[in-house]
């Protein structure tokens, strides 16, 4: 074989390992951020869901049997994006199970979820998701803070809240302190 | 360039890309592992927190003996108090309901439904550890008319507890009769450990209660010499195997708490009422009320035989039955008072899967 020949397909073959090695480097590098991402979703998650359970005792042990309403609001201390990726907060209640869900803006399938031990209260509790939110008015006065199942988690006014209703009845979730986003 | 310069270099890229790839799947490991901790460790705060503040639903459930596993909707262990609520306090009834050997057997609440109803998951697995504050041991030998109780007191590292308040007293069966010893005051001594004597008694049963109390950590211990009915006390219901019935229909309560600057260890007697069982091969008597310091309560059978029911708590509840640690494990403790007695919770939880 002519040695230019030689040459060429040497050449193209290192140029075509380098664009492989790159990609393959690109894949693993990807697979690794999804994976730490994921942890950290997940930490924030359980944070968010371990805040609303001690909220929740709180309001109930406290209040428990008081029949006057009752409001009580914690601010988050979320960081403002996980690797300059934003990211949202969810309330999902599936078939009676509910969950905090944190998943990233731009890649869906990178998410976390952490169970709220919903079932362990004396009261009627709710968490306001997506389909319960209606059934309760904003709780609080005009200005204050706005209830809401979803949430952008780099904003730094997002609060849970509790509100017992009645002895026997709790609605908590979500909701951004004004001035917030 | 010759051919085996481009092997070469393809082995240098390969090399490269193998080098990077190690090192970059290596740096987040380590945070990684605190991450999984750190969660872990919310998981744990939110778990105990539930534990010792909700007192779950129905609120009754550990006393009441209708409410079966099916029946529990929700889990806590927190004492249920209508008007004044106290934190850390736990219901004895629950906690002895965490034993299948304390209770019948259709009343024990199985750790997996106990992490069904936290809403975990098949991931997570869960220890619960009830730690004396003090730990006391209690060596009881009877000779002739008279009993000798060997008392050792101890720290959960097992430093004696010196100049510990022990205050003792003893029921016994005689002539078909509860009868009680004097009460009895003793301090520990450099070791942690005192004497205490019963004089003048007669019987084959006995059942021996200590007071311990350093500087108002409290524990009450129950000890039985001789052979015994064995029979379960759960809220206001003493349930007692099927083949036996309490004779008169009366039972002793027995109670043991500190009234200001006094012990008090005693019994108050109370009429039993028949009641229909909900438990097979269980006959179930129910009392009108239940003193708030009752720990344990005494019968004696148509046979003339002494039944016993002691309020127990168990030393550990957990969804494996071995003492076997996962390697990612987070522990949290919390002190809670049981009955008049103070314990440590000490709550292990852990995940199966990443």
């Amino acid at each position: 074989m002519d040695v230019p020949i030689t040459h060429i397909i040497g050449t193209a073959a290192l140029i075509g390992l380098v664009i492989s090695v790159a990609l393959a480097y690109q894949i693993i590098v990807d697979y690794i951020e999804a994976n730490v991402l994921e942890a950290q979703l997940e930490q924030i998650a359980e944070y968010v869901s371990m805040n609303l359970v001690n909220l929740i005792s709180l309001t109930e042990f406290a209040y428990g049997d008081l029949s006057s309403p009752t409001v009580m609001t914690k601010i988050l201390n979320l960081p403002e994006d996980l690797n300059e990726r934003p990211y949202l907060i969810r309330l999902v209640n599936e078939s009676g199970n509910c969950y905090v869900e944190a998943k990233l803006v731009t890649r869906s399938d990178i998410s976390a979820r952490s169970p709220i031990p919903l079932n362990s209260t004396r009261a009627r509790l709710t968490i306001t998701t997506e389909e319960t939110i209606s059934e309760i008015s904003n709780i609080f006065p005009e200005g204050t803070i706005t209830l809401s199942t979803t949430v952008y988690g780099g904003n730094p006014k997002i609060v849970i809240w509790c509100w017992k209703y009645d002895s026997n009845t709790i609605y908590a979730g979500l909701g951004v302190q004004a001035g917030g986003t | 360039m010759h051919s085996y310069e481009y092997i070469f270099t393809a082995i240098i890229v390969f090399a490269i890309l193998i080098a990077s790839t190690t090192l970059v799947s290596i740096m987040p490991q380590t945070a990684l592992n605190i991450s999984d901790v750190e969660q872990l460790k919310m998981t744990a705060q939110k778990i105990m927190t539930q534990l010792i503040l909700n007192s779950g639903n129905p609120p009754e459930w550990g006393s009441n003996i209708t409410i079966g596993l099916n029946n529990l909707t929700a889990f806590g262990l927190a004492e249920y108090r209508e008007v004044a609520r106290a934190a850390y306090i736990l219901d004895p009834d629950k906690v002895q309901r965490l034993s299948s050997n304390y209770v019948p057997s259709s009343l024990y609440i199985p750790p997996n439904k106990v992490i069904e109803l936290f809403n975990l998951g098949r991931d997570y697995g869960l220890k619960l550890e009830f730690i004396p504050a003090l730990n006391v041991s209690v060596n009881a030998q009877q000779i002739s008319n008279r009993i000798v109780v060997s008392v050792n007191v101890v720290s959960e590292q097992s430093t004696p507890i010196v100049n510990a308040n022990v205050t003792a007293r003893a029921f016994y069966l005689q002539n078909g009769q509860i009868n009680k010893t004097s009460l009895i005051l003793n301090y520990t001594d450099i070791d942690g450990s005192c004497n205490i004597e019963f004089n003048n008694m007669s019987s084959d049963v006995v059942l021996i209660t200590l007071l311990v109390d350093y500087h108002g950590i409290r524990i009450i211990k129950t000890h039985i010499l001789g052979s015994f009915s064995k029979s379960y006390f759960i809220g206001s219901n003493l349930i007692i195997n099927s083949s036996l019935n309490v004779a008169n229909n009366i039972a002793y309560q027995v109670i043991a708490f500190k009234s200001g600057e006094n012990y008090i260890i005693d019994y108050v007697s109370c009429n039993l009422t028949s009641s229909p069982s909900p438990l097979s091969n269980y006959n179930v008597y129910s009392m009108t009320y239940v003193e708030p310091y009752a720990i344990a309560l005494l019968a004696v059978t148509d046979e003339g035989n002494l039944t016993i029911a002691c309020k127990n708590v168990p030393p550990s509840y957990s969804s494996i039955s071995e003492e076997v640690y996962p390697p990612l494990a987070y522990t949290i403790e919390r002190p809670v008072t049981i009955g008049q007695s103070i314990y440590i919770l000490r709550l292990h939880i852990w995940r199966m899967s990443w």
